[in-house]
Parts: structure tokens; C-alpha cells; sequence
């Protein structure tokens, strides 16, 4: 069974959530009802970072809950963004067209300035 | 698993329980195959292991009953081309590939932001990812889909005009 790990750590509305292990469709609820709660608690101008470098693994209904998160925190004029992608989560994320939307970046440091 | 380079075609067929629980054996599986009995790159095994992870859950998910089965054929044909289907057998006996296949394409015009949280597998990844797609109704019920990417047919070479991503990987 694919197994995730989700850490949040959250400092002067920025929220990084790091992952760990594979978003597939036995643990892709966990992770979409844990981002949720940290969207809700977010307030104007907030920006919520997904952590991926240690993610392997994504399915096109994490990708969906990624779209959805990005127009939650849009229409709280708050931000989404997705740091340290491994190259094939990259590739998902481009075939899809998730990168059109949603900025990437390669460290956390460019993450929270972007 | 056998060593790469034999020249003669694999078929292998797995019978999978109608259960997300087993889903990563499957993608862990799909991967080995490709990268150990093909020419396929790693980034295309990688390609594979989504596309065969997307149509396992729809066939779970749309096409299924609780402690069913669905069926997952891989046939690798070692330098052209690999293969694949997937098979359920319907909730009911309602035909319905014609459905499906009008769905996909609908969602293949939306826009991210037009999508809901479903209708990105089939449009996107498994679209763009094969150079065939076919769905058809099985005909004592629920739908097959098989999808095929060739290896060195020049019509379907991967490069930057080709590829989809145009992303070449170092992995």
C-alpha cells in the first residue's frame, strides 16, 4: 500500500507542507483534508508551499485538489506553490498543464519570495 | 525478473482485486517491466506507471463492484512497442464507451480551471502519453480500454515536436 507523510510547518502566514511517499488514490484524502484545514486557517495574503522533494509519486486527482487549493487561496488573495518537484512529478505536473497555473520552484527559498 | 533484450513478445496478465490498496504493487511492477524488458527510457516507464495507475482507477472506480476484479494486460513487444489494457465488467450491463469517450474529449477543451477535482487521467496523461487510445464496451459487459506507444515508429518519435511535455529528463 502507498503510504504518505505529511509535516506542516507554519511561521508569519507562511505554511509549508512537506510530503513524503506517494499521492495515489488510497492516500490522496489524507493529504487533500490536511491541506484543506491549513487553507482554512489561512488569511489574506498567506502562502501555502507544498514541500515535494520527497514526494515519488502523484496521481491526476492530487493534481486535481492542487488546482482546487490554488482557487481557494486565490480568492483569499493568497498564494500556492509547489518547491522541489522530482523530475518525473515534474513531468505529470507539465503533461497535465498544472505548471500553467501554479508556479514551481526549484528551492524553498525562491518558494517564498516568488 | 528475465533480463532484458529478448526479441520475442511478452504477454503478462494480471487479475487485480477492485482495491486502491493494491494499486502501488501494480505501478512498482509496471516500471521494473518497462525499464528491465524494453528500449523504453526511464522517463517513458515512469510515463507508464501513471498511465496504467489512471486507467486502473477509473476501471476500479466507474467501471466496478465492490470484491470484483478487473483484468490488466501488458504485451511488450521488446523494440516496437508496448501494450496495454485494462478491463472491468460494469456495474451493470449498461453499454458505455461511447460516454466515456465523449467525456474525455470534453475534458481534453476544458481549462484547469474549468476541470473539477476529476477528468485530468484520461484527457491528459493517458491521452498524451500513448499514441493509440481505444475504448469499447465489452460484450458480456464493462469496457476495455487499450492504449499503445511505439518505441521507434518515426511517425511517434519522442522529441521536442513531438513530445507533449517537450521536458527531456535526466533521472
Amino acid at each position: 500500500m502507498a503510504e504518505i507523510k505529511i509535516q506542516t510547518q507554519s511561521e508569519n502566514n507562511i505554511h509549508i507542507i512537506s510530503l513524503q511517499g506517494q499521492l495515489d488514490e488510497s492516500t490522496v484524502n489524507e493529504f487533500s483534508t490536511q491541506v484543506y484545514a491549513v487553507i482554512e486557517q489561512c488569511t489574506e495574503n498567506s502562502r501555502v508551499i507544498l514541500d515535494l522533494e520527497q514526494l515519488t509519486y502523484l496521481n491526476s486527482k492530487s493534481i486535481g485538489f492542487i488546482a482546487d487549493f490554488f482557487n481557494r487561496l486565490q480568492s483569499k488573495n493568497s498564494k500556492l506553490v509547489l518547491a522541489k518537484a522530482q523530475a518525473n512529478v515534474v513531468d505529470i505536473l507539465n503533461v497535465v498543464g498544472i505548471d500553467q497555473i501554479v508556479p514551481m520552484t526549484q528551492t524553498l527559498n525562491e518558494a517564498k519570495t516568488i | 525478473m528475465q533480463d532484458k533484450k529478448t526479441q520475442d513478445k511478452v504477454i503478462i496478465r494480471i487479475e487485480l482485486p477492485t482495491n486502491a490498496y493494491f494499486m502501488s504493487g501494480i505501478r512498482d511492477f509496471t516500471l521494473k517491466m518497462i525499464e528491465n524488458t524494453t528500449d523504453f527510457s526511464k522517463q517513458w516507464a515512469y510515463r507508464f506507471q501513471s498511465v496504467v495507475d489512471e486507467l486502473c482507477n477509473n476501471a476500479i472506480e466507474h467501471g466496478s463492484n465492490p470484491n470484483d476484479f478487473i483484468l490488466i494486460t501488458f504485451i511488450s513487444d521488446p523494440e516496437k512497442s508496448i501494450e496495454i489494457t485494462v478491463e472491468d465488467h460494469g456495474k451493470n450491463s449498461e453499454k458505455i464507451a461511447n460516454k466515456i469517450l465523449a467525456k474525455y474529449k470534453s475534458n481534453s477543451k476544458k481549462s484547469q480551471l474549468e476541470l473539477g477535482i476529476r477528468g485530468r487521467g484520461l484527457a491528459y496523461i493517458v491521452e498524451k502519453w500513448t499514441d493509440e487510445l481505444e475504448i469499447t464496451d465489452r460484450q458480456n459487459g464493462g469496457v476495455k480500454v487499450r492504449v499503445k506507444k511505439y518505441l521507434n515508429d518515426p511517425e511517434f518519435q519522442t522529441d521536442n515536436k513531438h513530445d507533449p511535455t517537450h521536458l527531456k529528463l535526466t533521472i
